[in-house]
């Protein structure tokens, strides 16, 4: 603004309304001057556009009135709504991140895996075990449904959980049987505790435990070196016919029938062997006065002999 | 705002002086907010926003204090909806006059000027605009702009004559 002292002066009076007659004479003087007065007056003359003041009141009065947690809940829905959205986010990364890795074996088949921690584990037909493969070296904790050998390498405790029971152990070669009811643990080396309710037992090299009809745990001998079905048997002492055919039907992926005339709490000691089913069920009939009668392809009737 | 020596220390949860409250301010702050930002629906939300804001905490809001709560709540409110909008200003004419000593022989009534004035208001700076509107329209003093917003007389001054250069130049000769 080029205006000199006197003129701001002047003009800031004449603005604050506080302008003697002299000051407005001066002004008429001074055509530069005049034009900011000009223009400041014709603003001046300018009008905001009507308030309307009681319409406006009653409309507040209207809203206050309107219960608060009207708009408060609209806002925590807009929170719930991100905080939703954020736990699903988080789920599905959880999910994704601690999913265990799953491994199930058909009938009729065996698989081996290794574990983070080099451990074997050799899963025998008709099994399905599961782990957490991301936090594996601080927890070793294995679920299993079925049988499978285990060679543990050197480490922390290393669980297997069954429905029955737990076997734990630090470094050592053991087998674990589940089967509906049946729970047998072979320790092959190390030490193993095998845990059943309340019950635990410790297992040295050699010995096996069995979980018994009427919910206690029982200590035996083995001989083998590796359980047999490792080796292409599977093995039985003193087992019923039921067990023996669920484990026949495992391994050869069988359907067998059996006629009202056959016990199925019948006892049998013996082994078969994979490969060959005639043999197979030779070998379980034959010592049980039993014969066996294909229908189909893998189909099997069993009856008592006369 | 009028100060009755019992009021002052009342909070303004009682109807009565909420109302007087609000008939005194509502206008100065909707025009405030308006020169500020230009925009006449919002400043009058805003208004009915702090007013509601004012009730939901009356009972911490001595009545001498409900003046500066209003015009930052309601500054507040419209920094986050009115500003980044352009600045639309739109005005009547008012009838009566504000100044009786404004001498100068000079009624600029024809509709053209009026539109050159207002569009060229709106181009002013926000802090410009808001000074030499509450000056000119409100009628406020520099020392009360002032006080009101918080800065000196120099300051006020200032901005009122560089409002007036810029509208000088965009106008052009009258």
């Amino acid at each position: 603004m080029n205006l000199n002292f006197t003129q701001k002066e002047l003009l800031n009076r004449w603005l604050n309304a506080e302008a003697d007659e002299s000051d407005i004479a001066a002004i008429k003087n001074d055509p530069e001057l005049l034009e900011y007065i000009q223009i400041s007056q014709a603003a001046s003359h300018l009008a905001t556009p009507e308030y309307e003041l009681e319409k406006a009141y009653e409309k507040l009065i209207a809203k206050r009135n309107q219960p608060q947690k009207v708009y408060k809940l609209f806002t925590f829905q807009k929170v719930y709504r991100y905080a939703a959205i954020l736990i699903a986010l988080v789920g599905v990364y959880y999910f994704f991140q601690t999913r265990p890795s799953v491994i199930e074996v058909a009938y009729a088949q065996q698989s081996e895996i290794v574990l983070p921690d080099a451990s074997e584990v050799l899963i025998n037909a008709g099994s399905k075990l599961s782990y957490q493969k991301n936090n594996w070296n601080k927890k070793r904790l294995i679920h299993l449904e079925g049988e499978a050998y285990f060679k543990v390498s050197k480490g922390g405790k290393f669980t297997v959980q069954t429905s029955l029971g737990n076997v734990q152990v630090v470094g050592t070669q053991f087998n674990v049987n589940q089967r509906e009811n049946l729970f047998e643990v072979e320790c092959y080396q190390g030490k193993v505790d095998v845990s059943h309710g309340r019950e635990i037992i410790r297992l040295t090299p050699g010995k096996c435990v069995k979980l018994s009809t009427d919910g206690t745990l029982v200590l035996s001998s083995i001989v083998a070196k590796a359980p047999f079905w490792t080796t292409g048997v599977s093995n039985f002492e003193n087992e019923s016919l039921q067990i023996v055919l669920d484990e026949l039907k495992r391994q050869y992926n069988l359907q067998i029938d059996v006629d009202s005339t056959v016990s199925l709490d019948q006892r049998f000691t013996g082994s078969f062997k994979r490969g060959n089913l005639d043999l197979a069920l030779k070998t379980i009939c034959l010592p049980l006065k039993l014969t066996y009668r294909f229908i189909a392809d893998k189909k099997v009737v069993l009856h008592a002999e006369n | 705002m009028q100060s009755n020596p019992t009021e002052i220390t009342q909070n303004v949860c009682e109807d009565r002086l909420y109302q007087s409250i609000f008939n005194q301010l509502a206008p100065k702050i909707r025009n405030y907010i308006y020169f500020k930002f230009g925009n006449l629906e919002k400043a009058e939300d805003v208004v009915q926003e702090a007013f509601i804001k004012l009730w939901e905490n009356c009972s911490k809001v001595p009545y001498g204090k409900a003046k500066s709560y209003l015009y930052t709540i309601a500054t507040n409110l419209s920094l986050n909806e009115v500003a980044h909008q352009k600045v639309k200003l739109k005005f009547g004419n008012q009838s009566t006059k504000k100044h009786t000593n404004e001498s100068p022989e000079f009624i600029l009534e024809t509709e053209e000027f009026k539109t050159k004035l207002e569009n060229s208001i709106a181009n002013l700076s926000e802090a410009q605009r808001t000074a030499f509107l509450l000056n000119r329209i409100e009628g406020m003093k520099y020392v009360e702009i002032a006080e009101h917003l918080q800065i000196s007389v120099k300051a006020v001054e200032k901005r009122i004559h560089n409002a007036l250069m810029v509208l000088r130049e965009e106008i052009g000769n009258i």
